[in-house]
């Protein structure tokens, strides 16, 4: 009898430290869904890559206004020179990422089951440079957020489709590293991403409108009116913004392209599949 | 006599100041060192606070610079104020020990909804 009761204790105890987000990918994914359609069962679910301006009317207006005159076009230009423009060896950005650069942006992030680890596009325009002996881009924004956003623009409309290989428990493991830094709180102000982007989106953070998690990395990288405000001009890739986020709340950032922002993204841009490319973007 | 006793007394009082100092910067030192473990613990966990120990940080004011809190701790030190030198590292050693505990709560965290 005792020996069951401890056992039965044992047990409880064992549930207790299981982590409470034993769940795959497709799991998550329709839970969101489900979230996000009951609390706001008037917003399509393909409307959330417009963020918080799926939300609010007023903030709305203002968008579609500053989308009249987008603020990135010249850019762009200069993301699609930056294509154009071969390395010093002779080699061109093809050499690393195939000739139809409409088929680049989709195929990130994804598990490099070789290297064990997440890539991006970003992190690998970086390894494109270094493997051809260029000087890499500055890793969050400037020519590397304009190269990214030509890119991304080469690739709208296509349906993100983030693959997590069940049977490969490194993969797995990566992405769930990136759901748990998704919903872990962190900082001085005791915020996770999850806080904000899931359960008060919607509502304000000082004078900013939250947005939903569902469709954050479909329009990456952004035009901010913030960072174009803060002296730059106003483009940044996602990791940019996760270093702004995690700095917001008071924790101190990782490293863009390190391996945690990795695996955020490759979490992060799981929740957006199914939705599709539309970037790049304005955002405040 | 008068003034034998009055250059005893100075050379107690110089004594007991310089002591107090040297014992003031020992304490500072300790501190200083554990606010650093403290936060390489936050650090290793992944829970490692913005504004404890970040070249970035503009959190604290010393002379006309903001910093860190520790690099605030460190910048007292420097002009030999230890109350606010040991402040700051306590405060830094502080955001370290909460930033590994929050790092080890939030461990298993996932959705709740």
């Amino acid at each position: 009898m005792k020996k069951n009761i401890f056992a039965i204790l044992a047990s409880g105890s064992l549930l207790s430290i299981t982590p409470a987000f034993a769940t795959t990918q497709a799991e998550d994914i329709a839970a969101l869904k489900a979230y996000f359609a009951e609390r706001w069962p008037n917003v399509k679910d393909g409307d959330m890559s417009n963020g918080a301006y799926s939300l609010s009317e007023d903030k709305r207006i203002n968008w579609e206004s500053m989308r009249d005159f987008p603020p990135y076009e010249d850019h762009l230009a200069i993301g699609e020179e930056i294509w154009n423009t071969s390395f010093k060896n002779g080699n061109t950005w093809a050499s690393c990422f195939g000739d139809d650069p409409s088929k680049i942006r989709n195929r990130f992030p994804h598990w490099n089951a070789r290297d064990k680890k997440v890539e991006t596009l970003e992190g690998n325009i970086i390894q494109c440079q270094k493997a051809n002996g260029e000087e890499p881009f500055k890793a969050k924004k400037g020519k590397i957020a304009y190269f990214s956003a030509w890119l991304a623009s080469q690739a709208n409309g296509q349906t993100i489709n983030v693959v997590v290989p069940q049977d490969d428990p490194d993969a797995v493991a990566a992405y769930e590293a990136g759901r748990q830094f998704f919903y872990a709180k962190r900082g001085q102000l005791n915020l996770s991403c999850a806080d904000c982007h899931v359960y008060q989106s919607g509502y304000y953070a000082r004078g900013n409108l939250l947005s939903p998690v569902r469709g954050h990395t479909t329009h990456f990288p952004v035009w901010r009116g913030k960072w174009a405000r803060s002296g730059g001009d106003g483009f940044g890739t996602l990791h940019r913004r996760y270093g702004g986020c995690n700095s917001q709340v008071r924790a101190k950032s990782f490293k863009a392209h390190g391996k945690e922002y990795s695996n955020l993204e490759y979490f992060h841009a799981s929740m957006s599949n199914g939705m599709t490319i539309n970037a790049p973007d304005y955002r405040e | 006599m008068k003034q034998l006793l009055s250059t005893v007394l100075v050379a107690l009082l110089a004594v007991g100041m310089i002591s107090s100092a040297l014992a003031d910067e020992a304490a500072y030192k300790k501190l200083h060192a554990e606010a650093v473990v403290a936060n390489d613990k936050a650090k290793e966990a992944g829970g490692e606070w913005r504004d404890a120990r970040d070249k970035k940080s503009k959190f604290i004011e010393c002379g006309d610079k903001k910093m860190s809190i520790l690099h605030a701790a460190e910048c007292y030190a420097a002009k030999g104020d230890y109350k606010n030198a040991m402040k700051y590292a306590e405060m830094a050693k502080s955001q370290g020990e909460l930033g590994y505990q929050q790092a080890i709560q939030q461990k298993n965290a996932g959705p709740r909804h």
